[in-house]
């Protein structure tokens, strides 16, 4: 049982620092700087907990206003540059940050041990959970409460105006621009929001593994932070927690059977779903597909004659279509 | 070898061109980005799996030193630094003297009008790919030769350093290059001097911040935007 908790913590941080990331890409950048954020979240929050005696909520929201502002003050020279400049750039934020806490102690004693951040070996005993009687249930729900709060945030906001306007710079930067939209401003505030969620997701995964170091904040989490909302799809923020749950659930836990070959199969699965469904897993169609659905739950007319198509056949001839044009978009690629 | 290396990259960027760009659609460039960075978990795996996780020795090309009065330098690194530089030549001769490199740049500007100038995208990309294969198999067989040794590791490091080296000279600037690869090796062993070899790329990265704020486009770089 402490297994599947254990995943679903897992499942719940690595959603964060996903969802962390699709608020960036909704504006289009492509950005390296979110296991730095995460660090930054994660040092903060372990450092007030453990050195300061804070309580856990307030240190998690001061992580991530830490790792908000450095969002906020690298986004102004980072975002003077576009795609792989900013790709660049961004990756090497990165690897400053996680550098910086290779040379970062700060230590203090307490009754007779010392703890704090120690250069390469880490930051221990960040024992909150375990000092406070926290079951391994408790600390599961409440990573999905906050996990749940970002993502109600994060879906409210995408459905109203500030939302569309992230999307208008991430379609079209010209005509955005040219609509009355200032730029720079929608790209520093979602790189601003967007490093808040990322301290979020250090703060909390520093508090449940209980020992932090540089090495955790690598470029491979980087790019699976960019990685869960592209395989998700940019459509909505379930995109981000679907492609979570089959990164994490499926390739990583699921496969573990498999032993060595797990690993080889889990790039060759994400190149293969990228060919399948190259809009993300949830891309736009099929979450208005959902949406359709949803309609066609609440209307029983409109039930009802959905139920006369699938007698008649014509929502079979329907699906046949759909693979038809996917079979002729293959063979114009192959050019035959 | 060095041929060896060349024909066995390019066999992989068209094996590449096929498997994560062909199907997947020009709208979604986040896709492709994506399913490269699938491929390049499976390749390393497989390079893991093939040598189950440990360095692989790797043989010198020539052996010996050449000595210059109180200076002395590796042969070998000699020689990488000749062939990437005919390879460098070779490049620029197919990207700016052949039709092939023209119809490349012509896709890359404008790939509609390309195609009704009656350019094929299909074939033009496969070709690019084939070539960027090429290179990246030479650039390996240096980089073994170099170090001494082979692990899907070594990579990473280098790779982050040739890009900030490549954003400071100016991306698509040969000579800025230059420039920003002597600069940036300068100033790394300058601060391993006067800050320690734990710290050193700490500065490098700031370094290219500054030249982020001050001069986006790179040294040499006309595109202050990017691309």
């Amino acid at each position: 049982m402490d297994f599947y908790l254990g995943l679903l913590q897992i499942i719940g941080v690595h959603t964060l620092l996903g969802l962390s990331a699709y608020v960036v890409l909704l504006t289009g950048q492509v950005t390296l700087a979110q296991a730095g954020f995460m660090a930054i979240g994660a040092y903060v929050a372990a450092m007030l907990t453990v050195l300061a005696k804070w309580a856990l909520v307030p240190a998690l929201l001061a992580g991530g206003s830490a790792a908000a502002a450095v969002a906020c003050l690298v986004g102004f020279p980072a975002l003077r540059v576009r795609g792989l400049m900013l790709v660049v750039a961004t990756l090497a934020f990165g690897e400053a940050v996680r550098l910086f806490f290779f040379n970062f102690d700060y230590q203090i004693a307490m009754g007779d041990l010392k703890v704090g951040p120690l250069g390469g070996e880490g930051f221990r005993q960040i024992r909150y959970f375990p000092e406070n009687g926290w079951t391994t249930f408790q600390v599961m729900v409440f990573i999905w409460l906050i996990v749940g709060t970002v993502m109600a945030a994060i879906w409210w906001m995408d459905r109203s105006r500030a939302g569309a306007v992230l999307r208008a710079v991430g379609e079209d930067e010209v005509a955005a621009q040219s609509s009355g939209i200032n730029l720079t401003a929608v790209k520093v505030l979602a790189m601003t929001a967007g490093g808040f969620i990322a301290g979020l997701a250090g703060g909390i995964y520093a508090h449940y593994t209980t020992h932090i170091e540089q090495g955790n904040f690598n470029i491979m989490v980087a790019t699976f932070a960019i990685a869960y909302p592209i395989l998700g799809g940019l459509s909505s923020v379930f995109g981000t927690l679907a492609a979570v749950v089959f990164i994490q659930g499926f390739l990583v836990e699921g496969l573990r059977f498999l032993g060595d070959w797990r690993n080889l199969l889990f790039g060759a699965l994400i190149v293969l779903a990228m060919n399948l469904r190259p809009g993300g897993l949830l891309d736009a169609r099929t979450t208005a597909a959902l949406r359709q659905l949803r309609a066609l739950a609440r209307d029983p007319k409109a039930r009802r004659r959905l139920l006369d198509q699938v007698a008649s056949g014509a929502a079979l001839s329907g699906a046949q279509a759909a693979v038809r044009r996917r079979i002729e978009r293959w063979r114009g690629a192959f050019g035959a | 070898m060095i041929p060896l290396a060349c024909l066995a990259g390019a066999v992989f960027g068209l094996v590449v061109y096929y498997l994560c760009f062909k199907f997947i659609p020009l709208s979604h460039p986040l896709a492709t980005l994506m399913s490269t960075v699938g491929m390049l978990l499976l390749i390393d795996e497989i390079v893991v799996h093939a040598t189950a996780g440990m360095p692989v020795n790797y043989p010198t090309l020539v052996r010996g030193m050449l000595r210059m009065g109180e200076f002395s330098l590796r042969a070998d690194l000699i020689v990488c630094f000749l062939v990437a530089v005919a390879a460098m030549g070779a490049l620029l001769y197919l990207l700016y003297r052949t039709r092939l490199g023209l119809a490349t740049r012509a896709v890359s500007q404008q790939p509609v009008a390309a195609q009704l100038c009656g350019m094929s995208l299909g074939q033009v990309n496969a070709a690019t790919f084939t070539i960027t294969g090429a290179l990246g198999g030479i650039a390996g067989a240096l980089i073994g030769s170099a170090v001494g040794m082979l692990s899907p590791l070594i990579v990473a490091p280098l790779t982050v350093k040739g890009l900030i080296v490549t954003v400071i000279g100016g991306l698509g600037s040969i000579p800025g290059a230059i420039i920003a690869g002597l600069l940036v090796g300068a100033a790394e062993n300058l601060f391993q001097f006067v800050r320690g070899v734990t710290e050193r790329d700490i500065y490098v990265m700031l370094l290219l911040f500054v030249f982020l704020v001050f001069r986006p486009g790179g040294i040499l770089g006309r595109d202050p935007a990017g691309t």
